[in-house]
Order: structure tokens, then C-alpha cells, then sequence
């Protein structure tokens, strides 16, 4: 069975930012979204996390329809994400960043004594462990990012929605982060990954859709995806040949 | 141990990471706390004619405030200007308990801070609908209609003036019952704080300061944002009812003007969060003091304290936002009250 299925989703804000797109991932994939600014790839991912509703359409995790149940719930049902604004909570530490993932975002409520060995974990894995301590406003960019990692880690998510994790970085920060996601991959954590740069992209995921004006114009392995006429021409700008 | 849903390999030495709260001088602010409870507990016994109990009667309720309302607007984000409904209501409680059924009026102070919390509820259903200035704007309109409805009221009586008679007071002398508001006033001063201390230490305060930071990050985070507001909102709202009654026994005389008073209730209680610190569980503490000072400078003037205090809160407000413990923490990052943890293991920072 799917783990993560949209079925004929829409969105509008005035113009349609959704527009009847299907999409499923099973246990395990790890699939990269493509597509130009505008093309609908974070509200896609707005909708799976439930921070936005749909116009029409169904979302389903394991084929339950979740598409009125709230963000928090669906964290607890084991969808994480990260966002592409990292939004920590400033005025906490970093540790106490993540512990409030561990604690609440498991599929039950864990004493902190419980939640303490998962954060630190994700503190370790995403890089953060000897900033554990410090307040997370104080943090550069992509310590930010690196949090944001984290705290989606410490959910314990059996699906991990990555938005953009890697724009804003070094090409050492994307190698480093290229090989903390693969790490989280291999222990078979499911992924979908928006992100614009590529080679990031295609160093993990098995399979890539591409969107652009809120549908699907292509879906299946990277080279073909990523070389395939519809996606050359939204893409780059290349007319197809 | 957590149930890993992931099968993450647990890391070397996986009970190696332990939280500590506690700092050495917050070990020393729990001891001082300790001793001044003590001292303060004690204070009928010394201060036999009363010169600093009168007073203190009236620095611990509004510490009582202080607290619950920056559990709300700084640990929450909840800027409430609607207080005062919720002191009103347990002082019209209180009447209404002690005067009209004859009830005990020691014990009807928790019965009218559950009137109060009661009271919450509904209020809850639409202000929560509502954020930031829309929230606080919500509050205050409810507040005006509960002391219009109270003003109304053929039993509640708010347009005139009502007392606690000696009838209601029941036998107790003069000097009980001054002792015992004293006594159930500090007790509103050191719940009050200690409630706060509890729930920041707890998980809900870790949800609270995610909410209060970024709502949207705490969703994402399997934080139950309603849920975890209104839990404060009625902790903090039966507690105020709690103090409108002890204000009662204190002066026990009141119409609905005075028991529904936003500049009594609310301004004050802004103004000296916000000289202290607001989202600090000592900066309350260090406000109220500075209240005691202005209000024993300006005894005679109750106009000229509001325009001094507020003076002073609004210029806190612009150079100091933190207030003065914000000051403090310039200074040197004390902490008195042990809230935050820290994570203590291999490989963790030390800072």
C-alpha cells in the first residue's frame, strides 16, 4: 500500500496553484520534486503537511484520508517536514528546539526523560550536538536548516517532506547535507524532497517529478525526468527540438 | 525507553544524555525564595501593628496578577487585556457565595476562582479565533460585557455598592481575618509563581514557548496549539479569580466599576510585568517591588501613579524590552527559577 497518496488535489489562492495533481510514494521511496518558481512544489508540500487545506481533492497516509485532520496530527501520524524558512522557536535552545519535537511529535506523548536520547540523536545526526546548548535565534543559516533537520528528526517521522533544505548553502554545506539525508534514507525513512539544485537531488532520490503551473508534466526515473523534452523547456528555457 | 518508528540504531552509550534544570544560581534562588516565604509567612507575628502587612496585602495580590498574566502574554503569546473579568468574577463570586448563600469565606476563595475559570470557557471559544492585537481587543470587549452584565444583574447588584458584612465574615475577629487575607494573599504571590515555575518545567511549558515563538513550527512539530493554549488560559484565569476574591476580602466593599477595572487590573499589572520583564518568571517579581516603591511615593495620588508607572513601562518598553531583568541578564545570563534545560552528554556544548 502507498505510505503517502494524493488523490486529484487543487489549490487556488485566486489563480490555481494545484491543479488535480495525483501523486503516491511507497514505504521507502525517496522521490525528488522539480519545477520552476511558482509551480506549486511548496504548496504541494503545505498540503501533505496539512499547514494549507485543499479545494478538492484527498491526501492519505497509509490510505486513511487525513485531508481534515490538522498539521500536529498529521506530525503524530509520522509525516515531518522541514521548512524552507526555517522557523525555530528563537527565544529556546537548540536541544529544546528538538526535545519538543521528540516529546510531542512521536505517535504518543514521551516524558522528556524519554524524548532526551531521540533528540540528542537527531542533534548528532544533523551536525548541532555541540550546539545543543546555545539559543537557537543566535544560529547562522544553515544551522537553521540543520534544525530545521533536526527537529523534523526527532518526530520520528516515517515520512520526511524536505523543502529546499539545501538553497542558501555552500557546495561543502550541500556534500555535507547531501550525505546526512542519505544517512536518514538508508535507515528507511520515506523522503519527498522539493529542491532546485539538482545534483543535490539526484545524489539520493530514486525518482523525480517535475511540476510546473501546479501540475504534473513528467514522473519517473531522474536521467529520464531530468532529460525528458517538457522538463528541458520549463526548466532551462529550452524549446523541445 | 521511546518506541523508534524509524529503527534508528540507537547511538553508543544510549543513556548517555541526561536534561539538567537547575544552575547554581537558581539552586540559590530556590533557597532565598525558601527563606523569604518563610520570613513573609511569619511577618503577623513581628510586625504587630501592621505597617508593612497592609501594604504587602496589596504587592502580593498583584504579584498573584503579575504572574498569571505573563504566563499568558510572555510564555504564551496571549496579550490578554480581559484580566479583569476574571477578577471581577471572583470577587462577584465571592459575594455572591459568602454574602447571599452564607458560605464560608475563606473557602470560597477556590470556589470563585473555579467561577472564574468556568467563565473562561466560553470566553475561549471566540477570543482563541482571534490573534495578536484581534485577541487582545477580544478579551477586553469580553471583559466590558461580563461588568455590563454584572452592572445589570437584579441578583449581582454591580451599580451599587456592595460589601461583605460582618454577618458573612462570620465570628472571626478583626485581626483573623486581616491576618488570614495576608496569609491567603501571599499564598496568591507564591502559587502564583510556583504554578508558573511547575508549568515551564513541565512539557506544556515546552509546548508554550514553541507556540508562543512560532505556532506554525509547533504544529509542525506534533504540538497541539489549542489545546496547549487553553490549558494556560483557564490555569491562569482561575487563579485571577482567585485573587478578585481575596481583593474582596482585603476591602470588602466594591461595586462593578471597581471589581471590572481595567486600569486597576490590567494596566497595573501590564505596567509592572513590563518594568520586571515580560516571559520571565523573575521579572514579575523585580516589577512589583518597583510598584511598592512608586505606590508608597505616591500614596496620595492615585492619577499620578499610573502616569508615573506607566511612564516608566513605556520607556522600559523602548530601551529595555526585556525589562529589568532583561537588564540583569545583560549583565550576566542568571536564571533564579530552574525553566530551561540543558542537554548534558558526550559531545554536547558545556555553555
Amino acid at each position: 500500500m502507498d505510505l503517502v497518496a494524493v488523490e486529484g488535489l487543487s489549490k487556488s489562492f485566486g489563480v490555481k496553484v494545484i491543479d488535480d495533481l495525483s501523486l503516491s510514494v511507497s514505504p521507502g521511496d525517496a522521490l525528488g520534486i522539480v519545477g520552476p518558481n511558482g509551480a506549486g512544489k511548496t504548496t504541494l508540500l503545505n498540503l501533505v503537511a496539512g499547514d494549507l487545506r485543499p479545494d478538492g481533492g484527498r491526501v492519505l497516509l497509509e490510505g486513511r484520508d487525513i485531508t481534515s485532520d490538522r498539521a500536529d496530527q498529521r506530525c503524530r501520524a509520522g509525516i515531518g517536514r522541514t521548512s524552507q524558512i526555517p522557523r525555530p522557536f528563537e527565544a529556546m535552545t537548540v536541544f529544546e528546539n528538538v526535545l519538543a519535537g521528540a516529546v510531542f511529535g512521536s505517535g504518543f506523548p514521551l516524558s522528556e526523560r524519554e524524548a532526551t536520547e531521540p533528540a540528542a540523536e537527531a542533534l548528532r545526526r544533523s551536525g548541532l550536538l555541540a550546539k545543543a546548548n546555545r539559543r537557537a535565534g543566535a544560529l547562522t543559516l544553515l544551522d537553521r536548516k540543520r534544525l530545521e533537520l533536526a527537529r523534523a528528526l526527532a518526530t520520528q517521522p516515517r515520512v520526511l517532506l524536505l523543502d529546499e533544505i539545501a538553497g542558501g548553502l555552500t557546495e561543502t554545506e550541500v556534500g555535507e547535507l547531501i550525505d546526512t539525508i542519505g544517512s536518514i534514507r538508508a535507515d528507511g525513512v520515506t523522503l519527498v524532497w522539493i529542491e532546485h539544485i539538482v545534483h543535490a537531488l539526484l545524489a539520493v532520490v530514486d525518482r523525480i517529478m517535475a511540476m510546473s503551473f501546479g501540475r504534473k508534466i513528467a514522473e519517473g526515473d531522474p536521467e529520464t525526468v531530468m532529460n525528458s523534452p517538457e522538463v528541458q523547456e520549463v526548466y532551462l528555457g529550452v524549446a523541445p527540438g | 525507553m521511546s518506541v523508534r518508528r524509524t529503527g534508528q540504531p540507537a547511538a553508543p552509550g544510549a543513556t548517555a544524555y541526561r536534561i539538567s534544570r537547575s544552575t547554581a544560581e537558581s539552586k540559590a534562588g530556590l533557597a532565598g525564595s525558601a527563606l523569604l516565604v518563610i520570613v513573609l509567612f511569619t511577618l503577623p507575628w513581628w510586625d504587630s501593628d501592621g505597617s508593612l502587612q497592609t501594604p504587602l496585602v496589596v504587592v502580593l495580590y498583584y504579584l498573584g496578577l503579575a504572574q498569571m498574566w505573563n504566563l499568558l502574554a510572555g510564555f504564551a503569546g496571549m496579550i490578554s487585556i480581559g484580566q479583569q473579568m476574571f477578577v471581577g468574577a471572583g470577587t462577584y463570586a465571592l459575594l455572591q457565595f459568602a454574602e447571599a448563600w452564607g458560605l464560608d469565606p475563606w473557602l470560597s476563595v477556590p470556589a470563585a476562582g473555579l467561577v472564574a475559570a468556568a467563565l473562561s470557557a466560553p470566553v475561549a471559544l471566540f477570543a482563541f479565533r482571534l490573534s495578536g492585537g484581534y485577541f487582545a481587543i477580544g478579551t477586553w470587549v469580553a471583559a466590558e460585557a461580563v461588568r455590563l452584565l454584572v452592572t445589570e444583574s437584579n441578583d449581582l447588584r454591580g451599580g451599587d455598592v456592595r460589601s461583605l458584612t460582618r454577618e458573612s465574615l462570620g465570628d472571626y475577629s478583626l485581626e483573623t481575618r486581616a491576618n488570614v487575607t495576608y496569609w491567603l494573599a501571599l499564598a496568591l504571590a507564591v502559587g502564583g509563581t510556583a504554578i508558573v515555575v511547575v508549568v515551564l518545567r513541565s512539557r506544556v511549558g515546552l509546548a508554550l514557548r514553541s507556540v508562543r515563538d512560532s505556532e506554525d513550527g509547533a504544529r509542525s512539530l506534533g504540538i497541539d496549539v489549542i489545546r496547549t493554549k487553553a490549558l494556560v488560559w483557564v490555569v491562569a484565569a482561575f487563579w485571577t479569580g482567585c485573587a478578585g476574591a481575596v481583593i474582596l476580602l482585603s476591602a470588602p466593599s466594591t461595586t462593578a466599576a471597581s471589581a471590572f477595572s481595567v486600569s486597576r487590573w490590567m494596566a497595573l499589572v501590564i505596567f509592572i510585568v513590563v518594568i520586571g520583564g515580560v516571559g520571565s518568571t523573575t521579572g514579575p517579581v523585580l516589577g512589583v517591588l518597583v510598584f511598592w516603591f512608586i505606590d508608597e511615593q505616591l500614596s496620595d495620588a492615585e492619577a499620578w501613579r499610573f502616569i508615573v508607572l506607566g511612564g516608566i513601562a513605556a520607556v522600559m518598553a523602548i530601551v529595555a524590552p526585556r525589562g529589568l531583568y532583561g537588564l540583569i541578564q545583560r549583565w550576566r545570563p542568571l536564571q533564579f527559577f530552574p525553566v530551561r534545560r540543558r542537554l548534558i552528554g558526550p559531545g554536547a556544548d558545556s555553555s
